[in-house]
């Protein structure tokens, strides 16, 4: 609670952030690295919006993506191999105030990470989730990931992966209680903000997938859409995003789709011939798990104790008098 | 003229009888005829009792006992004969209860239920006594609700207030919890910045803290040592643990709210319910400069707690910052005032107080007990009939900022969404409510009195809320009267002739009707024998339209004791008093919407104007299909790749330009070279100095870059060598 007198100073006492606010160290990532575009997206997104550096935690996993909190100016975990997810759960549910933003990758959010990531979109916990999607186990140098195309040849696949890829869209959304499901391109930056910022501003559990580049080991991989257009579809609806004029120019595949239209969108997701970008499926109305589960009463040591030898009391052999 | 009607005139002219033909009322129990179907409430189910529900978490604080048995038997009851007996039993029960009721006031319900229980279950047959008691028992187990039962009594109108007064403003419980939080979080960075004290690593300290168990276990001195040179010294600078410290101290020793978690030592809280304008005025001024400090120091604590607390801006501002700097909203946030007034016992000081309490936007809460509507004491100044002094105030109030709500007893329960309203508003707020004193000789329980001065619009109901929205029509309301449209509310009457023909007659409800139920009036009516009952004889609402005089008197309906039909004439006075009562409706009605006097004349105006001919224009020929102007060709960065497309201004001179929107921040082109290449305030590339490199450094840009928006142009240095390569390379590039 404020008084309107708090209110009043802290607001005359803010201070504008620029986007070097939010600028940590010299990202590490090779020149030519989608990760670099999404890292200034992400950037823009904290100017836009004035997001307190000390109110934001990037929690990422293993893998090139998950460099990501070391190159943000702000609070940040790089955790476990596939274990983003949990830690920024619980991250969420200790300090309700921060924004949370995740880092993950094909191979950290699909592979090691995937039963997090089933039951992190059933909680709906307001988190925005950025899976930086390049087709390949970058870090360890090329190795196949569930998302690599059939027939991707890697260090761990040298005669061509055997299976069909996995697509995260279409399993996530076959998942439940989902509320907020994009997907972006790294090489098209203006829909990349516009997602972001829309994934940022949902309540709920906002999951990405980036199509990014990795011009080490799959120089080739994106090349197809980035140099015709016309292999992907644009997703614009007046709760989805917009595209401007100059872009409409150039991606002439444009569709209108409805984000609140679930079969629609599995039915884009699944069918369609291109990739489908933008905001795939949005529903406001799901409750995030922290709401739901919220205590009612502040946990202070002291109702610990109380708690703690209230229980212990029953195991308690009282001497005899 | 026959004589009779010659001594009903000179009565109703002069209030004065000279002969037995017009007696007086010797029989207390008439009561007006359209009130006489329900003298026996007993028998009715109606908005009484009330239960002034117990708990905040029920969103109702208030409920009608008819009501809670009729929800526990849509629960509880199968439909049809299946749930016929439980239904019964339970009705059975709410009699018994409602009974109980009014004989002991003040009981709680799940006592009244037991109480009524147990006396039922004495007077039950053998063999029914096992259904029934299995009857209340379902019932009882279903029942959600206990609270205070009140029945409408002079006590009624404090009693209720303050049980919603408690709910609504008087606990004030979100900013009790928000106390608690901020004095948790103000301990825990005291304590957290002791920690880093030295003192906190003595080893005599480290050895409590660690407990009994392990004080042999460890050498404590060692791990003071240890620790010593491990501390973090950023502790909080001395001013800064000051100011802390003080706003704790303030928070901890305020006496406004109940602290439920932080556990620390209250003194006894404020009082906040009053019966005296001067008492709460006395109260509230005298506790201002405490209020003053607690708003200040959760200002400080707030911005602290938040890290925001900056010298040169708060340090000055929280100097000076004193009662002239509260606002509505922060007196919102505390307690208001009750103030119970009986209007009858109000003083000059008390008006004069109430004005400054309504003036000066103070949250001070005023109930004004009602007792005397028609000011029956000053019967010599009937005719000049004002209304209640909430209704003039309301007058003289309408575009102020004070909440007003004017209610008889009998329709609290459709007010209670009013009464919240009131209680919740910030500033002040006045509730006038009627309850006649108990009157022995009185034929009508009091609750009938009281609905009977709404219905003969002596003491209409109406509610004025300053946060309703803009103008009256959002603000004022006067909804819960019946048939706003008329002057005086219609019923029907029922009776038998002296045929014993079954006859109905739709008569008006007065405020001479009402005047009746008013021992003090009883001198201002006369019985008419029956065998003078004529045409002279008008009905009241009818005489009262008059302007002109008649040769006729006008007459009201009653029942007597053996409920025979009986008339009674009014004299002149009455007749003053129920057109005074009559126009202050009509300006109430003004206030509320109904029969607007500009509306009605702007409606006038408008019907008698004469309408205009139109003639329609049939050889005007449409207007010209508008042509798309087209945009230019857009310029710069938002060029397309498109080669098709028309070259920009900075291809048509050459220029190397990129199409900065749709950089991908990959880092390629500035990590060649970043005196070139450079990111603008998106970190998006833009050529910075495009003589800062070669034009083979341009091409090479281009080449490496993955979206292709670098376009190298023209060479700049006619002289560097490679160039026709270059150009070649640059082609696809330059559009």
């Amino acid at each position: 609670m404020s008084t309107r007198a708090t209110e009043f100073l802290k607001r005359s006492g803010e201070r504008e952030h620029p986007l070097e606010d939010y600028v940590g160290r010299v990202p590490r990532w090779c020149t030519g690295c989608g990760d670099n575009a999404v890292l200034a997206a992400v950037q823009r997104v904290c100017r836009e919006e004035q997001l307190p550096p000390e109110k934001l935690v990037f929690v990422s996993g293993i893998g090139c993506s998950s460099r990501f909190p070391h190159y943000m100016g702000s609070y940040g975990f790089h955790g476990l191999h596939g274990r983003a997810l949990p830690i920024a759960e619980g991250i969420k549910m200790r300090r309700p105030d921060l924004h949370v933003f995740v880092n993950t990758g094909d191979g950290d959010c699909c592979s090691i990470g995937a039963a997090h990531w089933v039951h992190a979109t059933r909680y709906n916990m307001n988190l925005t989730v950025m899976m930086h999607d390049n087709n390949i186990y970058g870090l360890t140098k090329n190795q196949a990931s569930p998302t690599s195309p059939q027939g991707t040849r890697s260090n761990t696949t040298p005669r061509g992966s055997l299976l069909p890829p996995l697509d995260p869209l279409q399993a996530t959304l076959g998942m439940s209680n989902l509320s907020f499901v994009a997907q972006a391109a790294d090489w098209i930056p203006e829909l990349l903000f516009q997602i972001i910022h829309a994934a940022f501003k949902h309540r709920g559990f906002s999951f990405i997938r980036i199509l990014q580049r990795c011009p080490e080991f799959q120089a080739n991989r994106w090349e197809p859409c980035i140099h015709d257009p016309g292999k992907l579809l644009l997703l614009t609806h007046e709760n989805g995003i917009q595209v401007s004029p100059a872009l409409a120019k150039v991606y002439k595949n444009i569709e209108e789709h409805d984000p609140a239209d679930l079969v629609d969108a599995r039915r884009i997701v699944g069918t369609s011939e291109q990739l489908p970008v933008g905001i795939i499926y949005r529903n406001p109305d799901v409750k995030c798990y922290e709401d739901l589960a919220a205590p009612d009463k502040l946990y202070t040591p002291a109702l610990v104790k109380q708690g703690l030898e209230t229980e212990f009391d029953k195991f308690t052999i009282w001497p005899r008098d | 003229m026959s004589a009779e009607l010659q001594e009903l005139i000179s009565f109703h002219l002069t209030g004065k009888r000279d002969t037995t033909q017009a007696t007086g009322l010797t029989d207390a129990d008439l009561v007006p005829a359209v009130l006489a179907p329900y003298r026996d409430l007993s028998r009715l189910r109606y908005d009484y009792p009330l239960i002034l529900v117990d708990g905040a978490e029920t969103p109702a604080f208030v409920d009608t006992l008819s009501g809670v048995i009729n929800r526990l038997l849509r629960a509880i009851a199968p439909e049809g004969n299946a749930g016929e007996q439980l239904r019964q039993h339970v009705l059975r029960l709410e009699r018994r209860m409602r009974e109980l009721a009014t004989e002991k006031p003040g009981q709680h319900l799940s006592d009244l239920w037991k109480r009524a229980e147990k006396s039922l279950l004495a007077e039950c047959e053998a063999g029914e006594s096992e259904w029934f008691g299995n009857s209340i028992a379902t019932a009882r187990f279903a029942l959600q609700v206990d609270g205070e039962v009140v029945d409408c009594d002079e006590q009624l109108p404090e009693r209720l207030m303050v049980h919603a007064w408690r709910r609504f403003a008087g606990s004030r419980h979100d900013t009790a919890v928000t106390i608690d939080d901020v004095i948790i979080r103000l301990r825990n960075v005291l304590k957290v910045d002791d920690l880093k004290n030295s003192a906190s690593r003595t080893p005599q300290r480290l050895k409590a803290t660690l407990g009994k168990r392990y004080k042999e276990a460890f050498d404590f001195e060692r791990m003071a040592e240890l620790l010593e040179d491990s501390t973090p010294h950023n502790r909080l600078p001395a001013a800064r643990r000051d100011r802390i410290a003080s706003a704790l101290t303030i928070l901890e020793s305020q006496r406004f709210f109940t602290l439920v978690r932080a556990d620390a030592p209250q003194k006894a809280l404020h009082e906040f319910v009053f019966d005296s304008l001067a008492a709460a005025l006395k109260a509230y001024r005298a506790r201002l400069p405490e209020l003053t400090d607690v708003v200040r120091a959760l200002a400080i604590a707030g911005l602290e707690l938040d890290n925001a607390w900056s010298d040169e801006k708060h340090a000055s501002f929280f100097e000076r910052f004193g009662p002239q700097a509260l606002t509505p909203e922060d007196l919102a946030r505390f307690p208001s005032y009750l103030v119970c007034l009986h209007e009858s016992e109000c003083s000059t000081r008390d008006l004069a107080d109430l004005m400054e309490v309504v003036t000066c936007d103070l949250p001070i809460k005023v109930l004004v007990h009602v007792s005397d509507p028609l000011g029956a004491t000053s019967v010599a100044e009937a005719h000049s009939y004002k209304g209640t002094f909430v209704q003039q105030l309301v007058h003289h109030f309408v575009a102020g900022e004070a909440y007003v709500l004017q209610s008889p007893a009998s329709h609290l329960y459709r007010e209670r969404e009013q009464i919240r309203k009131g209680l919740e508003f910030a500033g002040p707020a006045i509730f006038s409510i009627f309850v006649p004193l108990a009157n022995a000789r009185s034929p009508l329980p009091l609750y009938l009195v009281a609905a009977a001065a709404l219905e003969s619009r002596v003491f209409p109901a109406f509610s004025y809320d300053p946060r309703g929205g803009a103008g009256l029509a959002n603000r004022f309301d006067i909804s819960c009267n019946p048939e706003l449209e008329l002057d005086w509310p219609r019923r029907e009457l029922r009776f038998e002739d002296e045929k014993l023909q079954a006859v109905v007659e739709d008569v008006a409800f007065t405020a001479i009707d009402f005047a009746l139920l008013e021992p003090a009036y009883g001198d201002h009516f006369a019985l008419v024998a029956r065998k003078a009952w004529g045409e002279q004889l008008i009905p009241a609402a009818e005489y009262i339209d008059r302007s002109e005089a008649v040769d006729a008197v006008p007459f009201v309906s009653v029942v007597d004791k053996t409920n025979a039909l009986q008339k009674l004439v009014a004299d002149e006075q009455l007749v003053r008093m129920a057109r005074r009562c009559r126009e202050r409706w009509h300006a109430l009605q003004e206030l509320g919407g109904v029969h607007n006097s500009y509306a009605d004349a702007a409606r006038l105006a408008a019907a008698a104007a004469q309408p205009v001919p139109q003639e329609v224009v049939a050889d005007a020929a449409p207007p010209p299909p508008t042509e798309e102007v087209q945009a230019p060709a857009e310029t710069g960065e938002s060029a397309p790749t498109d080669p098709d497309e028309a070259p920009d201004a900075a291809e048509a001179t050459g220029e190397p330009y990129i199409e900065t929107p749709r950089c991908t921040s990959c880092d390629e082109c500035t990590t060649r070279n970043d005196r070139m290449f450079a990111y603008d305030e998106n970190k998006q590339a833009y050529i910075k100095d495009p003589d800062a490199g070669s034009f083979r450094e341009l091409v090479e840009a281009a080449e490496i870059c993955q979206v292709a928006i670098i376009h190298p142009g023209k060479p700049r240095n006619p002289d560097e060598p490679g160039l026709d390569e270059l150009l070649e390379r640059a082609a696809p590039f330059n559009g």
